[in-house]
């Protein structure tokens, strides 16, 4: 992975606090498991609040997100710096409310960080 | 020919040997697909790195998009107990 793109994911990862790398864009989802990922995330209270990424966008860092996370598919999310998985986890942590407190913790952190 | 969803299932059981497997076939189209595992090797692993000891399995497959869609439940005997009793 050229370490160009790797710092361009870091800054990604560390400037946002609820980053989906996805198929297509948050309005129009060009693939099952990205738009399900986008509704889990809306349920979970992230609207308005979700950076997505369309990979199919960008070839050279849909390569690259699948080395730097070491998970070979689209779509993956990543909440407060920490990546969680794909559209399975994502709604398996819905499902235990889990996803709720990780989303809240992420944006109060942002929210606090900005408001210095 | 053996469909791809039977080599898939072959391959998570034969990289997990002691685990339950059962792969669905989602489309009809035998490529978007769900594999139901449950297994004791699950047990104190995050669900991160269950995904990923499937995924392993098959990787070159969804990499060269003969898989093109894997959901995945990974169990371990208990929480699969809960989750379907029989």
């Amino acid at each position: 992975m050229q370490p160009e793109v790797k710092q361009r994911i870091d800054a990604q990862i560390r400037e946002n606090p609820v980053l989906l790398y996805m198929k297509g864009t948050e309005m129009l989802p060009r693939c099952g498991f990205s738009a399900a990922t986008v509704e889990t995330l809306h349920t979970a209270g992230a609207t308005g609040r979700i950076h997505a990424i369309d990979v199919l966008a960008d070839p050279e860092l849909w390569q690259a997100i699948r080395e730097y996370s070491d998970w070979p598919t689209i779509p993956q999310l990543y909440i407060g710096g920490e990546f969680i998985g794909g559209c399975d986890i994502t709604r398996e942590l819905s499902e235990s409310g889990e996803l709720q407190t990780k989303i809240e913790a992420a944006l109060e952190t942002a929210d606090a960080g900005a408001g210095e | 020919m053996t469909q791809i969803r039977e080599q898939v299932t072959a391959k998570i059981q034969a990289a997990i040997p002691d685990a339950e497997v059962e792969v669905v076939d989602l489309t009809g189209t035998d490529n978007h697909l769900e594999a139901r595992v449950i297994s004791p090797a699950f047990v104190g692993k995050s669900l991160i790195e269950r995904h990923k000891m499937i995924y392993a399995s098959v990787r070159e497959w969804i990499d060269d998009d003969t898989v093109h869609a894997l959901s995945i439940k990974a169990w371990t005997p208990e929480e699969g107990e809960r989750c379907n009793p029989k």
